[in-house]
């Protein structure tokens, strides 16, 4: 047929076409597994269970039913609303959270699906997967009906067109935040003078100090109104006093929280009024990891690698819940967690203080209810948020685990009721001392959301001694005001 | 061939030759039972391959970030700025191809020693063989990815075993300097899908070679060396373009073992899980979708520079 030339020619041919083949289906190959490896993975660390509940179909579950407080809550008064909300399907509702939280969460949604009829979806997921979660829900437009988000995050949902506008519900009562302050409910509004969220747990950030192990090592309690500065020589003289595997402070320098606090300390503020930039200085962000550098050379806090550990530990394993730090910061409504590791091991009792300031109002931020725009049963997702946030018994089996009452009435009788553990007792105290204090909530902008996970990446190089505290600042900045940019 | 020999032809394959419009009208009745048999495949592929690639091509040109009202056309700035602004980019660029070319060639010589080991005639050759191959089937999974963490973390197994000879070791995941050879180390382990190609391929190098070759009183490593690698040089191709495209690839592993954050100290930060990072956890779709187009193009570049280099070294047999 052919001749050996023509053979071998065809051959070369043959394999150059294949190789080509191979290289373009390869090339494609690439990139779909580049896309499929990213989004398959971001629901493998999260969770998700269906929570049928006795009513076989959804039926009406109107705010009437909803157990209102005896707050004198002006949903009676209010004629019936002429709003009329879809009401099909299923309500899902998605939060995040560690097991104990998850349990209640599912506990209030069960709960509320039985006593109303209403079918319920939980949707569940560890913290960082549901953000990585609902990005990709917002871009598909395939949110749950009620998302949970905090004042951190709030803005980039809202601004995308995410979730639907409260306040025609909120008018007219039948979405009844009447329990929740005044304050507190436009403290939550988006730039645009629109409510697209409700409050359903305020939280704020804290000193964590383990009281018997201060008491046991005769090592004074840190005072709240300190600078960070005073907060970081407290842990000078209290370092000596403490044995070997155990430290002072906890390294938070990571943590954009609590790096807001030191700027309102400096009389800055976290985001330019524009929202399109930062509103700190490199200096002070520099200021700020140099503070922390020299603390742990001084042995002040663990150790870099130990630091990493912690991030990634549970909150009950984390090193303050073992005993193996004095004193951390962290968000008041993880105490319960912490508390349940050192019980454990008999390790002690944590209290809470202020954030140091230097005196000046912290922030206060909150967990929050949204009702997702391509929700096909407003109705009932309405109806749950109202159970959620005024019903007394969903906020006691809530333990204060996603945040404190947002309906003061409630936030009132937990304060002195006998069935309330004194943790949380102290949790309100605390929360309205600093609310006296001239304490606001705090809602951060959209495109925000690069500060937090830029400042974790960045500060652990400044840790492992990769980058110096200015080169670091720098960066930051660079990236997160590209990002604000976007506001403009 | 003259134009009256043609209907010839066609009349001996043909008894009875059916008129034009009617072998038409079959020609397409088959063409059309072929497409619906290929329909779900085109539906994958132009469905779920070919127009989300186009889409994120165009995605890159902008600053898409999740709504489409917002979005704007940037031209070249995503593409700009990866390359000129971007540091963290660069790092992933480093960490990537440091895993690359550390542990694929690894994997690749751990995967042909055994299966020369494998390869002489042992007893319970399956057992072994199975037993080396279960790891490519598990280690990707998320499991033995959060398993690692036990293995190489503190308390862990090897800081343990060290520990009881009374060196004192470290986190090695928690440790930027050393996190990354966790991640290859696991990645080798994974040698089982070559060395059970190397091992079919070691089957089909013919007896008699070796055996004129031990007649001129060749050693073992010159067998290995002379005839071994050159007749497996194809699979070695194979192998070699296989893992290379995975490794640009790896994500599951690291991004469990990193907790998702590539750190510690961003050392182990692929570039996959950069672009997981920048799109899913920062919503800039438009940026990471310029990240993947250089990604698909850097991964073709390199393939069709592997393959070039095959020119020069591997042997198909009948050739030369």
């Amino acid at each position: 047929m052919y001749s050996k030339g023509h053979r071998k020619f065809g051959l070369r041919r043959r394999r150059g076409f294949v190789m080509k083949r191979v290289g373009i289906g390869l090339a494609a190959l690439a990139l779909v597994a580049t896309g499929c490896s990213s989004t398959g993975n971001s629901s493998s660390p999260t969770s998700s269970s269906d929570t049928p509940t006795s009513g076989s179909s959804p039926v009406d579950s109107g705010t009437g039913s909803s157990s209102p407080t005896d707050s004198g809550s002006p949903t009676s008064d209010t004629p019936e609303p002429t709003i009329s909300l879809s009401n099909t399907g299923p309500v899902s509702i998605a939060w995040w959270g560690a097991d104990a939280r998850n349990q209640a969460m599912t506990k209030v949604a069960t709960a509320f699906g039985s006593e109303n009829g209403v079918k319920v979806q939980t949707q569940p997921a560890e913290f960082a997967a549901y953000w990585d979660r609902l990005t990709i829900e917002t871009a598909a437009s395939n949110l749950p009906c009620v998302v949970a988000t905090n004042t951190r995050t709030n803005g980039q949902y809202e601004d995308k067109g995410a979730f639907i506008p409260l306040d025609d519900l909120v008018n007219a009562g039948v979405l009844d935040a009447s329990g929740i302050s005044e304050t507190a409910l436009n403290g939550q509004r988006n730039a645009d003078g629109k409510l697209y969220t409700i409050p359903h747990g305020f939280w704020f950030e804290a000193i964590v100090y383990n009281e018997t192990m201060m008491a046991k090592y005769d090592v004074p309690v840190p005072e709240q109104g300190w600078t960070w500065e005073q907060y970081v020589d407290w842990a000078r003289t209290a370092q000596p006093k403490l044995p070997a595997g155990v430290y002072a402070l906890n390294d938070r320098s990571n943590q954009a929280v609590q790096f807001q606090a030191y700027v309102t300390e400096h009389g800055q503020t976290l985001f330019a009024p524009s929202n399109t930039e930062v509103g700190f200085t490199q200096e002070t962000l520099a200021n700020w990891f140099s503070m922390w550098q020299q603390a742990r050379s001084e042995g002040l806090t663990p150790t870099a690698e130990l630091s990493v550990q912690d991030q990634q530990a549970p909150a009950a394993a984390a090193l303050i819940a073992t005993g193996n730090v004095l004193v951390s910061t962290k968000s008041d409504n993880y105490l319960g967690d912490f508390q349940t590791g050192l019980d454990a091991i008999n390790g002690g009792t944590l209290r809470l203080l202020g954030l140091p300031t230097g005196g000046a109002p912290q922030a206060i931020g909150s967990n929050s209810w949204s009702i997702s725009s391509n929700c096909e049963d407003v109705k009932d997702a309405v109806a749950f948020i109202n159970y959620y946030i005024n019903n007394p018994s969903a906020t006691a089996t809530m333990g204060g685990q996603s945040g404190l009452p947002v309906n003061g009435s409630i936030m009132e009788l937990e304060a002195s009721s006998p069935d309330v553990d004194q943790a949380t007792k102290d949790r309100i105290a605390l929360l309205q001392s600093l609310e006296a204090n001239g304490a606001k909530t705090d809602v951060w902008p959209a495109n925000s959301s690069l500060l937090e996970t830029q400042l974790k990446s960045i500060a652990e190089q400044v840790w492992f001694g990769k980058v110096s505290p200015d080169e670091a600042a720098a960066f930051l900045i660079e990236q997160v005001n590209d990002a604000l940019s976007n506001n403009g | 061939m003259t134009e009256h020999q043609l209907p010839e032809i066609t009349t001996e394959r043909h008894p009875q030759p059916p008129s034009r419009p009617r072998r038409t009208a079959f020609a397409k009745r088959e063409n059309a039972v072929a497409y619906a048999f290929l329909a779900p495949w085109l539906i994958g592929f132009f469905g779920i391959t070919l127009l989300p690639m186009l889409g994120s091509l165009v995605l890159s040109f902008t600053n898409y970030t999740g709504s489409f009202t917002k979005m704007k056309w940037v031209g070249w700035k995503n593409y700009v700025r990866m390359f000129t602004i971007d540091p963290q980019y660069w790092a992933s660029v480093r960490v990537t191809v440091l895993y690359v070319l550390v542990s694929v060639p690894v994997m690749l010589i751990v995967a042909l020693l055994v299966a020369a080991a494998l390869n002489r005639g042992i007893k319970a050759l399956g057992i072994y063989r199975t037993a080396f191959y279960l790891p490519s089937l598990i280690g990707s999974s998320v499991a033995v990815a959060l398993l690692w963490r036990y293995v190489f973390g503190r308390p862990g197994l090897v800081t343990g075993v060290l520990g009881y000879f009374g060196i004192e070791a470290s986190s090695w995941i928690n440790n930027p300097d050393t996190a990354l050879y966790t991640i290859m180390i696991l990645n080798v382990w994974t040698f089982g899908t070559p060395m059970v190609i190397f091992l079919a391929g070691l089957r089909q190098v013919p007896r008699n070679l070796y055996e004129a070759a031990d007649i001129d009183g060749a050693g073992r490593w010159q067998k290995m060396r002379y005839i071994t690698i050159p007749s497996l040089s194809p699979v070695i191709l194979f192998n070699g373009v296989l893992a290379t495209i995975g490794g640009f690839q790896a994500f599951t592993q690291v991004y469990v073992v990193s907790g998702g954050t590539g750190g510690p100290a961003d050392s182990t930060l692929f570039y996959t899980l950069l672009l997981y990072q920048r799109a899913f956890a920062q919503s800039q779709f438009g940026y990471a979708s310029a990240m993947a187009w250089v990604l698909l193009i850097a991964i073709a570049l390199v393939t069709a520079a592997v393959f070039a280099s095959g020119r020069y070294w591997v042997y198909y047999g009948n050739e030369g």
